[in-house]
């Protein structure tokens, strides 16, 4: 990265942290052997695949035999809601998950519609944040697994998995929660939050791209999700990409230690940011829960100034940010997020999120706020819709 | 992904803002993304004296608008309605697929603008 670069986008990607990247160059370098062969490299393959297989499963409370790496957090929600509901369809037919989960969650379950599953969308609030008593009228007796994100990717927003893993334990229901943007960013334990299915994708903190895990508790019936070789317990073909797993096992050991610490100092830079950009820029508003969130993310509408155009302003200035998810850029639909909160159309267009690591710095806010201040200024004078100045604090 | 072409519009917008007491002026709200996109005329002797534009949208939106302002200016009004997505992508350069409902949504602005000022005119002759 440019020294002048700044990078607001964690939410899509993190940059690999310098251990990750010296223990992956060592994996590359002195381990090449197949973790399934026999043979001393394959030995020293598979140790290091133990070794991080105990560090993903340490970091949320599992054990090593529960955790099953993956190509990252999209197959892991796809294994997780396929597994899981065609693995125990004898019992029922019937899947609880939310309107703001992402598309690998909500295309899964659209995959098993077809198939002859019935799938309730349970709505949020004006935050972001899930309808817990929709869930609760939802179940009934042919219901077998609820999937709710535990943080969401756009606004940021913390879901009550708690009590819904509670709830689902009562009713004998699988808890699948996709957490790929709470890791590092809250404390898990998948014991004490009592889930059977979690999802963890290694890029978000600071890992690499193109792996992830999916913890499967214990006695969980769970088909399996690929065929054609004994891998990951058989549950998992294909030969595991030791570099990528091993990178993730020191990601998550260090996004997970002192996390209080690496939180506060996010959060502290964030709600200087919010605070920074509310006393430059007037007619905005914050998207998401204004406590309940994690702490790396801030949504703005900015009134009368479009996202794609503030977001490639920005990236002249090689300031990274974005607007909806990663996953989603480039699409003209609305972001489904912000329209199950109930945003007018033009406050969704013009939504941008940006994203903190602990590297950003208050002289890089500062600098960061008053070009985006600019842009603003330039887009409203551009645009079509006439605002009425209103300032708010977020 | 953008063309060099279409970011060196999107980033020099020229001729953008209102023309008070325009002789004509149109305006388009596209359904899909929640665009907005206003050209305004003021006309002299039935000849385009000046053209701006306003645009709630991104960088195809405030391109085209843009380029759209610049190329009718100067024109007799009555060539307005054959203003077409052609004269525009001849500027910017290819616009993906899924764009394209901006650029006509910019091309109708045009047309709108002009019969806008004809209606206006008709008025006054009633």
């Amino acid at each position: 990265m440019e020294e002048k670069e700044v990078y607001l986008d964690n939410a899509s990607t993190t940059k690999i942290s310098a251990d990750v990247y010296k223990k992956m160059l060592e994996c590359f370098t002195k381990c090449q052997g197949n973790s399934s062969s026999i043979h001393k490299m394959g030995r020293d393959a598979n140790a290091e695949l133990d070794e991080a297989r105990a560090k993903v499963a340490k970091a949320i409370g599992a054990k090593p035999s529960e955790i099953y790496f993956t190509s990252g957090g999209t197959e892991a929600n796809n294994w997780a809601i396929k597994g899981i509901a065609r693995a125990n369809r004898s019992k029922g037919n019937h899947i609880i998950t939310s309107v703001i989960e992402h598309p690998s969650v909500l295309e899964s379950c659209k995959d098993l519609e077809k198939e002859g599953f019935k799938v309730t969308y349970v709505g949020v609030d004006s935050n972001g944040v899930i309808d817990y008593s929709q869930i609760i009228k939802s179940i009934g007796p042919n219901t077998i697994l609820i999937s709710i994100m535990t943080a969401n990717n756009e606004v940021g927003s913390l879901q009550p998995i708690r009590a819904i893993a509670e709830l689902a334990k009562a009713n004998e229901i699988y808890f699948h929660t996709d957490a790929v943007q709470a890791i590092g960013a809250i404390a898990l334990n998948v014991k004490e939050l009592g889930v059977d299915a979690l999802t963890i994708s290694a890029h978000k903190f600071h890992g690499p791209k193109g792996v992830g895990a999916l913890y499967v508790k214990k006695g969980t019936k769970i088909d399996r999700f690929m065929s054609g070789g004994r891998q990951e317990d058989n549950m998992r073909a294909g030969t595991v990409n030791v570099p990528a797993c091993a990178g993730m096992g020191v990601a998550i050991e260090n996004a997970t230690t002192d996390l209080d610490e690496k939180v506060r100092e996010v959060r502290v830079i964030r709600k200087y940011f919010q605070r920074k950009v509310s006393e430059a820029i007037h007619n905005i508003s914050l998207n998401g829960h204004p406590t309940q969130r994690i702490a790396n993310n801030c949504s703005i509408s900015f009134e009368g100034a479009e996202s794609e155009a503030i977001v490639m302003m920005l990236d002249r200035e090689g300031i990274y940010a974005s607007y909806g998810s990663a996953c989603e850029m480039g699409s003209n639909a609305p972001s489904h997020v912000l329209q199950a909160m109930g945003k007018e159309p033009e406050a969704i267009r013009s939504t941008v999120r940006f994203t903190f690591s602990a590297e950003i710095t208050r002289e890089q806010v500062d600098e960061v706020v008053e070009t985006l201040r600019k842009i603003v200024k330039k887009l409203r004078s551009i645009s079509a819709i006439r605002i009425y100045k209103s300032k708010v604090e977020l | 992904m953008y063309s060099e072409k279409i970011l060196n519009e999107f980033y020099n917008p020229a001729n953008f803002g209102v023309i008070k007491g325009a002789s004509g002026v149109g305006k388009v709200t596209l359904d899909i993304g929640s665009e907005i996109i206003k050209i305004y005329i003021k006309v002299e002797e039935e000849k385009v004296v000046e053209a701006t534009f306003q645009a709630f949208g991104g960088v195809v939106a405030i391109a085209c608008g843009s380029v759209a302002a610049r190329l009718i200016n100067g024109k007799a009004v009555s060539t307005l309605s054959k203003f077409a997505v052609s004269d525009l992508t001849a500027v910017v350069g290819k616009v993906e697929d899924d764009q394209m409902y901006i650029v006509h949504g910019v091309v109708n602005a045009v047309h709108l603008a002009g019969e806008s000022y004809y209606n206006r005119s008709a008025k006054d002759e009633d």
